[in-house]
């Protein structure tokens, strides 16, 4: 038996629940988008790494100081001007920068031209330096850079500049 | 005399039933805009924004720079007209650290910068809308 009325009501709530659905689908995607922060780590990691090679070279050659050894661990943020203290321990209680340094001298029959090792710098906090097996699409590749001593020789300077703050920039 | 009332309880229910469905239907959309709207003019989004723009900008900053950083996203927005909000001391730098707050009565947003420069002053420029970051000596 047909019944008109009963059929209007069970419409209604189908409606309801389709309207439910249909708000809380756009709120739910409306509040990921925007509450979604913005990633600018690579960025960040991308203007630390200028700043170092800045900061290594002088008027296109190494700076002195980095082969003669006078640079280390604990003077090389003072050298290079940086602060790798935390602002807002509450925020981020434990360091959000890593930088790691090492010069190799360039031999061409290894691989990328990487020879002996024969300096190497390492700053900041080294838990953010993570395979990239673990962080995925937030692993931040090394970079590769050529340059000369005053003498002319080549040498590689692979390096790494990793910028955490993983609670500002990933969600 | 006697007056002919016609009534017809079944044509009123109906009736009843569709203004409801639409009333309902109308306050629901109402207030998926409503929210949409407040989510796309919130100026939280631009707080972070900012401080984060500031932050990379004040990374390369060298000594004796002068940075200026036009906030003219944000004063289009009807928002700000209508509270009125002052974008005079909005920004402001914390030893290594920049935070943007639009809200006078918010705690804003802070994202730190790792140059070690000494920000000598920073000040709101309103007739270009932009601030200004007087970059000092090395710490």
């Amino acid at each position: 038996m047909f019944n008109k009325k009963g059929g209007q009501k069970v419409l209604f709530v189908y409606w309801f629940i389709i309207f439910v659905i249909i708000t809380g689908g756009v709120v739910y995607i409306v509040s990921l988008f925007y509450g979604a922060p913005h990633n600018v780590r690579e960025i960040e990691s991308e203007i630390l790494l200028e700043r170092t090679v800045d900061c290594i070279s002088e008027k296109g050659y190494i700076h002195e100081d980095f082969l003669s050894n006078k640079i280390t661990n604990e003077n090389f943020p003072d050298f290079c001007h940086f602060n790798f203290e935390v602002s807002s321990p509450e925020k981020n209680p434990i360091g959000q920068y890593y930088l790691k340094l090492e010069f190799f001298k360039f031999d061409s029959s290894k691989e990328l031209g990487m020879g002996n090792k024969v300096i190497s710098i390492v700053v900041g906090n080294p838990n953010l330096d993570t395979p990239k097996e673990i962080l995925k699409e937030n692993y931040i590749p090394p970079k590769l850079v050529y340059l000369l001593d005053k003498e002319g020789n080549p040498y590689i300077i692979k390096i790494n500049s990793i910028v955490g703050k993983f609670n500002e920039n990933v969600k | 005399m006697k007056m002919l009332r016609y009534s017809n309880k079944r044509g009123e229910s109906l009736l009843m039933e569709n203004i409801m469905f639409i009333l309902i239907t109308a306050v629901f959309f109402a207030i998926l805009i409503t929210f949409l709207v407040s989510k796309m003019n919130s100026l939280a989004v631009y707080e972070e924004v900012y401080a984060k723009k500031i932050a990379l900008l004040l990374d390369y900053a060298k000594p004796e720079m002068k940075i200026e950083v036009s906030l003219n996203d944000i004063i289009s927005q009807d928002k700000l007209k209508k509270e009125e909000i002052s974008l005079d001391g909005s920004i402001s730098v914390n030893g290594n650290s920049v935070n943007v707050k639009f809200y006078p009565d918010g705690k804003g947003y802070s994202y730190s910068f790792f140059s070690d420069v000494k920000i000598t002053s920073y000040y709101y420029v309103p007739d270009r809308n932009s601030y200004v970051f007087i970059i000092g000596e090395y710490n």
